[in-house]
């Protein structure tokens, strides 16, 4: 139990809120009696208290309050403590809060420290993907002087990206300025072309050449993805970029070459030991169906059904699998009967 | 004797303030005992099963988890199901949940499922790749607990949060339960035909009988309720060859925008064979219904059934212990499997693609309370009832599957095993707000047979492939698109926690950060944007090409190695 207790999140709750104010005290109802005999009275529904009633009144709730500890400020504890706060508030989507955390480090950490710019990138976050009533411009100012306050650093690279990336789900457009956007992605590649938010502004970029299912992009968005995979073949996106190459090649109607690239897709995914829907059922499926119906390459179909049927045995696809496999026993039946026919041979 | 009423007369209001202030007292009191002695600790467990023996096992898993841990004390909250949802909103927001509390479809409007799990239950991931420690000295000592069960828990894995939120602690299954006893003294059977020719027959026969106030007796009870379990069981997994006209995406699965472009590209309508054969056996079954079964409640239902009024009812395996207490003493209950026609059947035989398959479904699944007060004693009683010998435990006094791989269960319950291969719906033609209006008062009439199946066809393909199906389907477009940002703030979130995790968690976190980002903001425009190609085809008169139907280089290349072989004289059988 000792051993679960450590490994659980810090508790938050609406109620640890630090930044709630609530200070309470009783009304001193002897006090009102009494004063209910003095001359100058006024009446509040069954109330009735007279001038030194009142102020009398106003000097011991001061006195209470002089006795009342004041709400912790947000982030009064060490800025890596209330960075992750925040961003735990941040996914609770408590951006309120969240941003006051952030604005907290940005106060108390020194304006070239790490802490400084990790808030400053949080606070542009924040104020870009909050809903409702996300702040696009204040968004860009955070981001901005995040790059400014430490522009070699990973926070510079990942507020450029978030830049970039407000522009893909700008409020009130439901269709990015594609030409815009991958100027911006670009900013981020030339600024950091090693850094990861370089590398998957990259990937970004090109995707937006592969969904616009025009030839002349698909055809340029195969080159620079293979040319990039060829430059760095150890890449931890190496399967998303085959996966992008698989979709350009579909544009440009070229099934072997988009079945090459699912191939690569598949060897180089990376699965998630934790998540237990991260399989390759559908991958198997979509490569045997694929190699089937698309290439006739029944041998590599009837691998992948076989491979979804043997490592997924519970998997809803398995019957279908196996229907399919059965249908392919008939279409080869089908066409060496029709190709004996032809030759005339028993 | 009049004075005593005299008495009461005069000093009436005294005597109600007396006794609602006895009350209090006795309300008080019995809350005060309620609460934590001086160093225990309280763990609340709120859920909404008021089937019979879920209480009892509660209590009896509550008694054996205290007598484990003195400090302790469980108390298990059971709330009916029909204020459970807003009984549970209440409690979290004023930060009193019970530290542990049941979640499941339903519970909280499906547009806010996320942020409600996000605010107010913590994550379990850590503790589902960990062994169970209450499965010490058993075949599962040392194996991570998702791995015990047998679904590997993955119903309590929310992908878009990348965590498992819950543990669940039973499984479910429906079958058709009936009354042996009645059965035979009607027809002269002790076991219904599985044939589904042949149980129509019976059911026929059945309704011929009278009971001895001269009202026909009623084969299948049937209701609002019960109707969706015929649908999942018997109507819809029939549709399932419409998949390999429209399943455009390859993903093994039929959306409805997919089967709205394979109507408007002319690959299927509603004469496409499996979907009348499903509409025709929707004919053939509710005839055999109560009259007005689609007005009825569940309750209504299930009365029929043990007032031996009807002899079939279908039920999942969280109510078959239930009817069995209902039973006892009166008759005895069977259980079958849905009757459902196979390829010789005289009508449906040609389009009937296989049996149906039945998804492992987990469920009872419980969730810890952010704002628990020992949250490590609540998730260590989640653990102690998810445990092999607890969890088989716990299942046999409610009369539920276990949720655990190889747990026993009942013989009665064995018949309950999921099917796990076979085939599943493919037939959804409500868009949205237009479509699912139309849809539903078509689909009622049809039902109850007032329109028959060409009216309904007739009217039902004109409107869904028209203007306001369209609309429909645009909508769908859109609400994909303005779902994006919550893909953004998730992944967003995901990379924050990389970047600040230490140096043993990183790499998890970063792989997780990149999962994410591949699948949902490398490219997610891609399918709409390719659907949008073919109803822009479909529109312009075009008819599209079947999802898994053979394309012209597929057939040139299968005929040239299969020449090629005959030449090199391996005339061979296919494997």
């Amino acid at each position: 139990m000792d051993r679960m207790a450590r490994q659980l999140p810090r508790q938050q709750s609406p109620k640890d809120d630090p930044s709630s104010e609530s200070i309470g005290f009783l009304l001193p109802l002897d006090d009102l009696r009494k004063s209910a005999k003095s001359a100058d009275r006024f009446e509040y529904s069954r109330l009735s208290v007279s001038v030194p009633g009142l102020i009398r009144l106003l000097c011991l709730g001061l006195l209470a309050l002089a006795g009342c500890r004041p709400a912790a400020a947000p982030g009064a504890g060490a800025p890596a403590e209330t960075l992750a706060l925040a961003w735990e508030d941040f996914r609770m989507a408590e951006y309120n809060r969240a941003a006051r955390r952030f604005q907290a480090v940005v106060d108390a950490a020194g304006a070239g420290e790490d802490a400084h710019a990790a808030a400053l990138y949080g606070l542009g976050a924040t104020a870009a993907l909050r809903r409702p009533d996300p702040e696009p411009e204040r968004a860009r100012e955070f981001y901005e002087a995040a790059v400014g306050a430490a522009p070699e650093s990973g926070w510079a690279a990942w507020s450029l990206l978030g830049l970039a990336r407000m522009l893909d789900f700008e409020p009130g457009s439901e269709e990015p300025d594609a030409a815009k956007l991958r100027a911006a992605y670009q900013r981020v590649i030339d600024a950091f072309p090693e850094h990861p938010a370089g590398e998957e502004a990259f990937i970004l970029q090109q995707g937006t050449l592969v969904v616009s299912l025009e030839e002349n992009d698909a055809r340029q968005a195969v080159e620079n993805l293979t040319a990039y995979l060829a430059r760095h073949p150890g890449s931890k996106y190496t399967s998303t970029i085959h996966g992008l190459v698989q979709d350009a090649y579909g544009t440009l109607e070229e099934p072997e070459h988009q079945f090459e690239a699912a191939l690569q897709a598949m060897e180089h995914r990376e699965l998630d030991p934790a998540n237990p829907k991260a399989d390759l059922a559908p991958t198997y499926w979509s490569l045997a169906a694929f190699a089937e119906t698309n290439l006739g390459d029944f041998p590599s179909a009837r691998k992948f059904y076989h491979l979804l049927i043997e490592e997924y045995p519970t998997d809803q696809r398995v019957y279908p699998a196996k229907l399919a496999l059965a249908r392919m026993d008939r279409m080869e039946a089908e066409v060496r009967a029709r190709l004996l026919a032809r030759k005339g041979a028993p | 004797m009049g004075r005593i009423f005299s008495l009461l007369r005069r000093y009436y209001p005294l005597l109600v303030v007396l006794g609602a202030y006895v009350g209090a007292l006795v309300a008080v009191g019995l809350n005060r005992a309620e609460q934590p002695g001086e160093g225990q600790i309280v763990i609340r467990l709120g859920h909404w099963q008021l089937e019979t023996g879920v209480r009892e096992a509660f209590d009896r898993m509550a008694a054996d988890y205290e007598a484990l841990h003195p400090g302790v004390r469980i108390i298990p909250q059971a709330i009916p199901e029909s204020t459970y949802k807003q009984w549970l909103s209440t409690q979290v927001i004023g930060g009193t949940a019970p530290d542990l509390v049941e979640i499941g479809r339903g519970v909280v409007p499906a547009n806010l499922v996320l942020a409600f799990q996000t605010r107010y239950l913590l994550p379990l991931t850590a503790f589902a790749s960990q062994p169970n420690p209450y499965n010490a000295g058993t075949e599962f000592e040392g194996v991570p607990l998702r791995l015990t069960m047998k679904d590997a828990m993955r119903s309590a894995y929310v992908e878009t949060l990348q965590e498992y939120m819950g543990v669940p602690l039973a499984q479910f299954s429906m079958r058709l339960c009936y009354n042996r006893d009645l059965l035979e003294k009607l027809t002269g059977r002790s076991e219904p035909p599985s044939d589904y020719r042949e149980f129509l027959a019976l059911c026929r026969e059945i309704q011929q009988r009278m009971d001895e106030t001269g009202r026909s007796y009623i084969p299948i009870a049937s209701s609002k309720y019960h109707f969706p379990m015929w649908e999942a069981r018997v109507f819809d997994p029939i549709t399932f060859p419409a998949l390999w006209e429209a399943d455009f995406g390859r993903d093994g699965t039929l959306g409805k925008d997919e089967l709205f472009l394979a109507m408007k590209g002319g690959l299927l309508d509603f004469h496409f064979p499996p979907f009348a054969a499903r509409f025709g056996m929707v004919r053939d079954l509710t005839p055999l219904f109560q009259t007005g079964f689609t007005g009825l409640t569940r309750d209504e239902a299930v009365f029929l059934f043990a007032q031996q009024q009807a002899v079939f009812l279908p039920a999942g395996t969280w109510d078959v212990l239930s009817l069995v207490e209902q039973a006892r003493g009166k008759f005895e209950i069977g259980i079958m499997d849905f009757p459902v026609p196979g390829p010789d059947d005289p009508v449906y035989g040609k389009v009937v693609a296989g049996p149906y398959y039945e998804e492992s479904m987990s469920g009872f699944a419980f969730s810890v309370a952010r704002t628990s007060r020992h949250p490590e004693v609540a998730l260590d009683f989640l653990m102690f009832m998810a445990s092999r010998e607890r969890n088989e435990e716990l299942n046999r006094i409610i009369g539920w599957i276990p949720v655990v791989r190889g747990a026993a269960m009942s013989p009665l319950l064995r018949k309950f095993e999921p099917r796990l291969e076979g085939i599943y719906k493919a037939f959804d033609v409500s868009l949205g707000g237009d479509t699912i209006v139309k849809w539903e008062q078509l689909d009622s009439l049809y039902q109850v047979g007032q329109i028959d199946y060409e009216q309904m066809a007739a009217d039902y393909q004109a409107f869904y492939t028209g203007p306001k199906g369209l609309r429909d389907f645009l909508e769908i477009k859109r609400d994909s698109k303005r779902g994006r940002i919550r893909n953004e703030q998730l992944v967003t979130g995901l990379r924050a926690r990389a970047l600040l995790a230490d140096s043993a968690t990183a790499e998890g976190g970063w792989l997780k950060y990149r999962t994410m980002t591949a699948g949902r903001i490398v490219k997610p425009d891609l399918g709409q944007n390719r659907q949008m190609q073919m109803l822009a085809q479909a529109e312009a008169g075009e008819k599209l090409t079947g999802a898994y139907a053979y394309r012209p280089l597929a057939r040139e290349n299968l005929e040239r190695r299969i020449a090629a072989e005959l030449a090199k004289g391996e005339a061979k059988p296919a494997p």
